[in-house]
């Protein structure tokens, strides 16, 4: 357990020093764009507290301007140089004090950017989550039927289909699922989560899923063809192996084959399953913006197009965390779930 | 190359995409607005057209006829009475030429009068020449030379027009007015809600998707190959500064860098290209590293170490010779992925202004209520042209990798 644990630090380590490189990374990139929005809303603080303060002569209103605005800078530490501004916002980040946005509010009214991130999390949880597991569910069922009536119709498509859809962009079918499944023929909303006003109870779950169906079904048809196509041939090539034709001669049942074989390619299998839930964890940007889902990536959509950096850094800083979190945990589930990867052991 | 050629994948992606190049090269000489690629943001160029009508096909017995087709009508042969102070000139347009057109009660009409200079005196009537009906204008224009002179009428219900032009002796005649019959379909695949040709649109994005396409392709397999056969054989500082470098690039997302980009600078493709380039070489480098450790350990590379050859032969005439094939098929297969991220980064509106892509073309489908308003013509047309190419880059991609894995010849 020593050689684990230690392993695991190390792992973590690694994790949180990525986290903190990437986070400095996007506060370099949106240093620029996020002190101009400080600095605009130093302005409006600033002309706020002047049209509070009465019967002041020119030169003291001029005075008292300097002093509110310099006062100011200071507290959002804009006089201080670029490098510090750059740490501390990068700092600022990391530790998810993402401040106030600028135009995106969140569902109770509050401009806290942490609570409009978080509002948006189980949404996008929600959809991808269904998704990815669906996703693996079907394209596992129809990879193993593929594999096992090879050149038969479904194997054929299996083939074709994933050359298809990896031309088409998501987004786009989307466009065609909303325009005739929600305006030409309206047996689905939207956008949004639930109707106006939202049912409660039971009702209310409904209504949940009636709003996630058209998104959950688009992505669903689109993305199941991959995972088919590379179980079938994980199964495929397995199934011809020398162990599986030595258990056959043994006389073995096709069900316990069958068990063999799922065994063999169980660490592929994690691997895809997993990266797919952790793919779900980020959502689609332009997937949730089309559907108007109000995930992170409908946040994060409507943060570019209002331009809101506060939001757009608090998404990114959201994502990054969960993704190499993710990726931490799936590196060290590699250890229990292949005996041939152990990587706490020799290396 | 026999391999690849017998292979069927490969033969059909080949054909679309020699048909694709054709249309990229000849396209924009074809296509019914030649100078769309220059004014497809000019409003004055498009101001003529309907706007937001479905394509002249959907007219047909199934709805009666009822979407007459937006036309050009030509003038019939010119009257002209010669006096002391001037001419008179007369043509008559027949504007029923084909079926159905009748079913449109009253219609928008341009008129349109081209070359010429100095001031004229016009009258436009319904009715022919000789049994004249409604006036629908009469008055003086000044011809600008070199110009045109644009007249909308509005609410036309006659079978057809006479104009009348009388022109002051000592003036240059003008060339022969046409009619244009604002129609409730035009074009191929009709026109946008800025009254703009979406086929002419769809031709001319070809060439950015292709050239996007394939440069940054090229550029990002070629540099994620070099950098992933160098850090496996070089190894030491070089190969683990470029495995940490992969490690940052492949985590971190493409769009708020683009995002941040378009900020400051005002987007372009060269800026997307310069961008895709920094962040998709990992695409290819971790496949190419992993392979590289592989061949480097292998009996031959051993034994040309022994015969005394250096590393650099090594690098350049045994592990990349032996990468290269891999190499193609991922930079076929790469395409695809690349033409749906611009078109994704056109969406958000972050796109090149000064080109016509697909993705800006949805972008303004999405923006002006395509969708909502069931604007099919607008939305599928160039998602499809995008889905055409990307399957013509997979099916030359697979074919390529049929021939250098030959494992998967059984499949």
């Amino acid at each position: 357990m020593a050689p684990f644990a230690s392993l695991a630090a190390r792992r973590v380590a690694h994790g949180v020093a990525m986290y903190l490189l990437m986070c400095l990374a996007y506060s370099i990139v949106f240093n620029g764009v996020a002190d101009g929005a400080l600095r605009a809303r130093i302005d409006e603080e600033v002309a706020l507290a002047l049209r509070q303060a009465n019967g002041l002569g020119p030169s003291d209103y001029a005075n008292l301007r300097t002093a509110l605005t310099e006062a100011k800078m200071r507290q959002y530490r804009l006089d201080e140089s670029l490098p510090s501004r750059v740490l501390w916002r990068t700092v600022d980040v990391a530790t998810f004090h993402f401040g106030r946005s600028q135009s995106v509010v969140s569902a109770s009214g509050d401009r806290e950017v942490l609570s409009i991130v978080l509002e948006a999390l189980p949404n996008t949880l929600a959809l991808f989550g269904t998704e990815a597991v669906l996703v693996m569910f079907l394209g596992g069922l129809v990879g193993v039927r593929a594999a096992s009536r090879r050149n038969g119709p479904l194997d054929r498509a299996a083939s074709v289909l994933p050359m298809v859809f990896n031309g088409l962009p998501t987004w786009w079918v989307g466009m065609i699922a909303l325009m005739v499944f929600s305006y030409v023929l309206p047996l689905f909303p939207s956008g949004g989560v639930h109707a106006n006003p939202a049912p409660h109870g039971w009702a209310g779950v409904l209504d949940y899923l009636h709003h996630m169906a058209l998104p959950l079904l688009t992505l669903v048809a689109l993305n199941l063809w991959n995972p088919a196509w590379l179980i079938r041939n994980l199964v495929g090539d397995t199934w011809h192996s020398d162990f599986v034709r030595f258990a056959r001669a043994k006389g073995l049942p096709e069900s316990r084959i069958a068990f063999h074989v799922i065994a063999a390619i169980r660490p592929a299998l994690a691997t895809m399953v997993l990266l797919g839930l952790l793919q779900s964890l980020s959502g689609n940007i332009l997937v949730e913006g089309i559907f108007g889902w109000p995930g992170l990536g409908g946040l994060y959509f409507s943060a570019v197009q209002q331009s809101d950096v506060p939001v757009l850094m608090g998404v990114l800083s959201l994502q990054t965390a969960l993704n190499l979190a993710g990726l931490v945990v799936l590196d060290l589930a590699y250890d229990w779930l292949d005996p041939r990867i152990r990587l706490g052991g020799s290396t | 190359m026999k391999d690849f050629l017998e292979s069927r994948s490969a033969r059909a992606g080949l054909s679309i995409l020699g048909f694709i190049a054709l249309l990229a090269l000849f396209g924009p000489l074809l296509v019914p607005w030649p100078e769309a690629s220059t004014r497809w943001r000019d409003i004055s160029y498009w101001e003529d057209s309907p706007a937001g009508v479905p394509p002249l096909w959907t007219n047909g017995p199934w709805n009666g006829w009822s979407v007459p087709p937006s036309r050009h009508v030509a003038a019939g042969r010119p009257e002209l009475r010669e006096g002391s102070a001037g001419s008179l000139i007369t043509w008559t347009f027949e504007l029923d030429g084909s079926r159905g057109a009748g079913v449109a009660a009253t219609r928008d009409l341009v008129f349109r009068l081209p070359g010429g200079s100095g001031r004229v005196f016009l009258l436009l009537r319904e009715g022919r020449a000789d049994s004249p009906g409604r006036e629908l204008f009469r008055g003086e224009r000044d011809l600008v030379s070199g110009g045109s002179l644009r007249l909308p009428l509005r609410g036309v219900s006659a079978r057809a027009i006479s104009a009348t032009l009388y022109l002051a002796s000592g003036l240059s005649r003008p060339g022969d007015p046409t009619i244009f019959i604002v129609g409730k379909t035009a074009g191929l695949l009709g026109t946008d809600a800025d009254k703009r040709d979406v086929f002419t649109g769809l031709v001319l994005g070809i060439r950015w998707a292709l050239l996007l396409g394939v440069v940054v392709s090229f550029l990002t397999v070629l540099s994620g190959l070099l950098l992933g056969t160098f850090a496996a054989c070089y190894g030491g500082i070089f190969g683990s500064i470029t495995n940490r470098v992969y490690e940052f690039f492949s985590m971190m997302p493409l769009l708020p860098f683009l995002v941040a980009v378009s900020a400051i600078h005002k987007p372009s493709l060269w800026s997307f290209a310069g961008l895709a380039l920094l962040f998709y070489w990992t695409r290819t480098f971790k496949t190419v590293y992993a392979r590289a450790l592989q061949i480097r350990s292998e009996g031959h590379i051993e034994a040309a170490v022994l015969i005394g050859a250096g590393r650099w032969w090594r690098v350049t005439r045994h592990v990349l010779p032996e990468l290269l094939p891999y190499a193609f098929a991922m930079m076929a297969m790469s395409v695809p992925g690349i033409i749906i991220a611009e078109a994704g980064v056109s969406l958000l509106g972050l796109g090149d202004t000064n080109t016509v892509t697909w993705g800006q073309m949805l972008h303004d489908a999405l923006v002006q209520g395509a969708v909502i308003n069931g604007m099919w013509w607008w939305v599928l047309p160039p998602g499809l042209a995008i889905a055409v190419m990307g399957l013509s880059f997979a099916l030359v991609g697979r074919g390529l990798d049929k021939v250098v894995n030959p494992r998967m010849k059984g499949y």
